[in-house]
């Protein structure tokens, strides 16, 4: 889902992918009606093919102000945050709230930060879920998180002046939502810095944009 | 209407749509009439402080009915608001390199601002404040400065759509819906 959102800023006009077993599961449990998924003609023409290794991937960020100013984590280091923001369509899911869960338990964060489920059940998960016999809510309370706001888009694309997580001055954020245009959190001044769920958890304990594999 | 004839704003690359309208005016409901007036005087509030601003603060209209721009305008987040925004200010047509599809789309959905691209970049060809006249017939933009003619490529079908007012009044003008009312 990540992907299928970001594409559309790498200048994709869709992203998509063939429906796998857990996109199936997730549609057969909200529907009795019978229904047949559609995927691509094996002959099909494509335009072009690329294989990424994966492996070979590093955590990256993408600087203010546009969501293609990549650069990897550990190279930003020199970055000093203010505010750390986990949520939206994009970086608020179940599994994104679950990878923030594995980085901050047992840890502080050292920054102002937020966390908005993308939708109810979301937030149910944050509030049920456990790691160690401990609910992701409860870690992130004892992590010193700003306590879980109600399920919604938030201060992802700023909104009207006392939305949850809104920047209101010359904050530095590192955040999971899909775009850091100048003012899309509120602010005109505010830089934004968008990265995975584990590097905004990561640098919510240090307080500098830091590479999470040092917390893995 | 074939020719608008007026002043040129100038914007440069990636102008995206928090630029055009910031998300915190979208609380305005474009289908009353005080409001889309008042997302009009809201117009291109997103640029940086530093940028000229669009629209005269003083009647919440803009001067420049014709916005100049480079590669990829109204890109971000879909937002039918943006083109209802410039619109409503005053500004009547948007000269672009080329446009984000969904931008695109909502200004013809919308008829709110035609969406013409350039044949060429223009935006070191104007500068913000030149007067301007714009052809939607024979899709061309000249500078009255000098008379210098730059050609924009031709909207096709989609021009009549914008003309018309958007999607439903063209349906409706040619007979593919009925006319309200009916």
């Amino acid at each position: 889902m990540t992907i299928c959102n970001m594409a559309v800023e790498a200048g994709a006009k869709n992203g998509i992918f063939a429906a796998d077993d857990k996109a199936l599961a997730y549609v057969r449990a909200r529907t009795k009606k019978p229904f047949e998924p559609l995927v691509g003609d094996p002959d099909a023409p494509v335009k072009a093919e690329y294989t990424y290794d994966l492996g070979a991937l590093v955590p990256c960020v993408a600087r203010p102000h546009c969501p293609d100013r990549y650069a990897p984590a550990a190279d930003c280091a020199d970055v000093k945050l203010d505010r750390a923001y986990v949520g939206s369509c994009t970086g608020g899911k179940i599994e994104d709230f679950e990878m923030a869960a594995r980085v901050l338990n047992g840890r502080k964060v050292a920054i102002d930060t937020f966390l908005v489920p993308a939708t109810v059940e979301v937030a149910e998960a944050i509030r049920t879920r456990e790691i160690g016999g401990k609910t992701w809510e409860r870690i992130f309370a004892e992590a010193g998180c700003i306590p879980v706001s109600a399920p919604g888009c938030a201060a992802c694309l700023g909104g009207p002046v006392d939305t949850f997580g809104r920047t209101h001055g010359n904050e530095v954020v590192i955040s999971t939502t899909n775009r850091n245009f100048i003012g899309r959190m509120g602010s005109k001044t505010a830089p934004i810095y968008l990265a995975s769920p584990l590097t905004v958890a990561a640098s919510a304990i240090s307080g500098h944009i830091t590479d999470p594999r040092e917390f893995l | 209407m074939s020719k608008i004839r007026s002043k040129v704003y100038v914007a440069g690359d990636n102008i995206d749509t928090d630029n055009i309208i910031p998300a915190q005016y979208l609380n305005l409901v474009p289908t009353i009439p005080e409001e889309y007036e008042k997302l009009g005087s809201y117009a291109m509030a997103g640029l940086p402080d530093d940028a000229a601003p669009f629209v005269d603060k003083a009647t919440g209209k803009t001067p420049y009915g014709i916005l100049v721009a480079g590669k990829n305008f109204g890109c971000g987040s879909s937002r039918e608001h943006a083109p209802v925004a410039l619109g409503a200010a005053g500004c009547k047509a948007v000269v672009a390199e080329y446009y984000a599809r969904i931008f695109f789309r909502n200004s013809v959905a919308t008829g709110e601002v035609y969406p013409f691209e350039t044949a060429t970049p223009l935006v070191s060809e104007f500068k913000t404040g030149d007067e301007a006249e714009l052809d939607t017939d024979a899709h061309t933009l000249t500078r009255l400065s000098d008379g210098k003619v730059f050609p924009l490529k031709d909207l096709g079908a989609v021009a009549p759509v914008v003309e018309a007012g958007g999607m439903f009044a063209y349906a409706r003008k040619v007979g593919m819906i009925p006319s309200a009312g009916h």
